[in-house]
């Protein structure tokens, strides 16, 4: 046997999690419009991730990752109307001198009305799902007919990734406007992107995840911690903070009870989720695209054990067979045959 | 099945086929690291004592320009003040490993097989060849003018190709891996615990030859194999910053050599 086995323990995960987090959080803001019949809807939604401490842990041979919670800020919806153009009609008299019409007059130009409402840091969501680690070898074609030593001098200059991207948010998010496809796509291009070299991409591959778009309990937190925040304004610093202090685990244990559906809220998390498809655009966004743009870690093949120096071309070794085992709860492990 | 990363948070572990494997693209990616000699071999690789590594050799050497063979010196004729000087050339042909357990390379019995603890073994096949001229060149030799002083010799003393003498010596080694130094500063080295030339004639110059090799390894090129701890701990991508594991009960040998393979522990920072 010619195998090579590295092994990462959660702890490890969980630092590296902190990266993808990071990644996220940096990314510009969904933005779309929609239009129902006179009506109109432009929203811009952003993300803020927050996950906790830990929240990658091993089981059922998959990656777990509990409770992600992210706050929606940007949250801006615009509603819109328009109104159409009131005329008053032509009137015609006859008199004895012949037909008077008195001309239309035009009382109300068409307008559009919006009412611009700013929702941003209000409304929480979660995230949770499990995940297999899947290895993906990549060869991209801008290498054409170098050698392995060739490809790995030869930095990657083409758009070839960048273009696998945009096609893959496209293709899952096809409301989205391509000047937004292309700035999210840039955002994971430079953790993928480097020389011609082969490579092994470890990806997260979902398995089962569920997305909560607004948790109710959560957004009723940040709700009352909003309110607290503007009632307490007028204390001085020290006085806001106590009163904040002793208000917090009331709060918290009135958003843990919290089980009825406000009206208001179930109404916007249907429109989100039916009218305007965000359900299926986060589910998608969340459960595939960052993690198939965005691999856990990567490795050239074949891999540079000695680097190049005193003129001398580097040492290049072939790796096969590579497969990963999940070791629930300790690590993972990647082996791989080297040639 | 115990966990690998069960006392540090990640663990490699690489197995003494992968490494052999891995002197092997070595030797075929970087043949001048192996193969030396004066200008008629370095020229001319197909002259060597050797020449079965040239049909392995990886083709990107040749686009890259990197050479089979380096170039050494003449050999300087002692108590000869003329320009001429011996053509030779040296080689490592061959070159293994064997982790503890013993099972791939067959030690001498000099060596107290099989394999203790913590242990592994090399085999290295040398081979050695003189360019032996013959009567007319070193009367050639004989008859050229002193070189003025010059410190080295700068022209080769012909040979017949075919009449290359040579000789290929094997060579088994055991060693270890220690750690030492102060509890600020630690550092990780080899250390030598056998060698030997076997089947060498006479006896004595076995022994001579094993006793030089011992004290060239043992103060020349093993301290300086001395890994400082502190230079192990870098960065990966920017996020992870990792360190060799403390020894302790739980990891008494870091590495450690065992199972075939050697094991090396780190913890994050």
């Amino acid at each position: 046997m010619s195998t090579v086995n590295i092994a990462v323990n959660a702890n490890t995960l969980n630092k590296i999690w902190e990266d993808i987090e990071a990644k996220i959080n940096a990314m510009p803001p969904l933005a779309a419009s929609k239009t129902l019949g006179p009506f109109g809807i432009d929203f811009a939604i952003g993300f803020r991730v927050s996950s906790g401490t830990n929240p990658i842990t091993l089981a059922n041979n998959n990656v777990t990752i509990n409770n992600l919670e992210f706050t929606y800020t940007p949250l801006k919806l615009t509603l819109s109307v328009i109104i159409k153009e009131i005329d008053t009609p032509t009137v015609c008299v006859w008199t004895p001198f012949g037909q008077a019409c008195l001309p239309s007059i035009k009382l109300f130009p068409e307008t559009t009305v919006s009412v611009p409402i700013d929702l941003s840091g209000i409304f929480a969501g979660s995230f949770s799902g499990q995940f297999s680690l899947t290895p993906v070898k990549q060869v991209l074609a801008a290498k054409g007919a170098l050698t392995a030593h060739q490809a790995t001098l030869t930095a990657d200059t083409s758009d070839e990734i960048l273009n696998d991207f945009k096609n893959l948010i496209s293709t899952k998010i096809p409301i989205l406007p391509g000047v937004l496809v292309d700035d999210i796509a840039k955002v994971f291009v430079a953790g993928v992107k480097g020389n011609l070299a082969d490579k092994w991409l470890f990806h997260l591959k979902d398995v089962d995840s569920n997305l909560q778009l607004i948790d109710i309990g959560d957004t009723a937190l940040n709700i009352m911690d909003i309110i607290a925040n503007e009632i307490l304004s007028f204390l001085p610093a020290p006085a806001r903070i106590l009163a904040e202090d002793i208000l917090q685990p009331l709060f918290k244990s009135i958003a843990a009870a919290l089980d009825i559906e406000n009206d208001v809220l179930t109404w916007l998390e249907r429109l989100f989720q039916s009218s305007l498809g965000i359900g299926n655009m986060l589910e998608t966004f969340f459960g595939n695209l960052i993690f198939q743009m965005w691999p856990v870690f990567k490795i050239e093949d074949p891999y540079p054990m000695i680097a190049a120096g005193n003129g001398l071309i580097a040492v290049l070794v072939p790796m096969e067979n590579i497969v990963v085992n999940v070791n629930a709860p300790q690590e993972i492990v990647v082996s791989a045959d080297l040639f | 099945m115990p966990a690998l990363t069960e006392f540090c948070d990640i663990f490699g572990g690489v197995s003494e086929q992968a490494v052999n494997n891995l002197i092997a693209d070595f030797q075929n990616q970087r043949p001048s690291l192996f193969n030396y000699g004066t200008g008629t071999f370095s020229n001319n690789p197909g002259r060597l004592c050797d020449t079965s590594f040239i049909a392995n050799v990886d083709k990107d050497v040749q686009i890259f320009k990197n050479p089979l063979v380096s170039n050494l010196d003449l050999l300087a004729v002692p108590g000869y003040n003329g320009p001429y000087g011996l053509e030779y050339c040296f080689q490592l042909t061959r070159l293994a490993i064997d982790f503890q357990p013993s099972n791939s390379i067959q030690l001498p019995p000099g060596l107290d097989p099989p394999l203790q603890n913590q242990m592994f073994a090399l085999q290295a096949r040398i081979a050695v060849g003189l360019g032996a001229p013959d009567a007319a060149a070193i009367g050639l030799a004989a008859g050229a003018g002193s070189s003025g002083g010059a410190a080295k010799p700068t022209i080769p003393l012909p040979f017949d190709p075919a009449n290359l003498v040579s000789i290929n010596l094997d060579i088994f080694a055991v060693f270890g891996a220690k750690q030492g130094g102060p509890s600020s500063d630690p550092y990780i080295a080899l250390a030598l615990n056998g060698l030997e030339l076997p089947g060498l004639v006479p006896a004595g110059l076995e022994s001579i030859l094993e006793s030089y090799i011992k004290v060239a390894l043992s103060l020349g090129l093993l301290p300086q194999v001395k890994i400082a701890l502190s230079k192990l701990v870098f960065n990966i991508a920017d996020m992870l910053t990792i360190s060799p594991t403390a020894i302790s009960a739980n990891v008494p040998f870091n590495p450690s050599i065992e199972n075939d393979q050697v094991e090396v522990f780190l913890t994050l920072n």
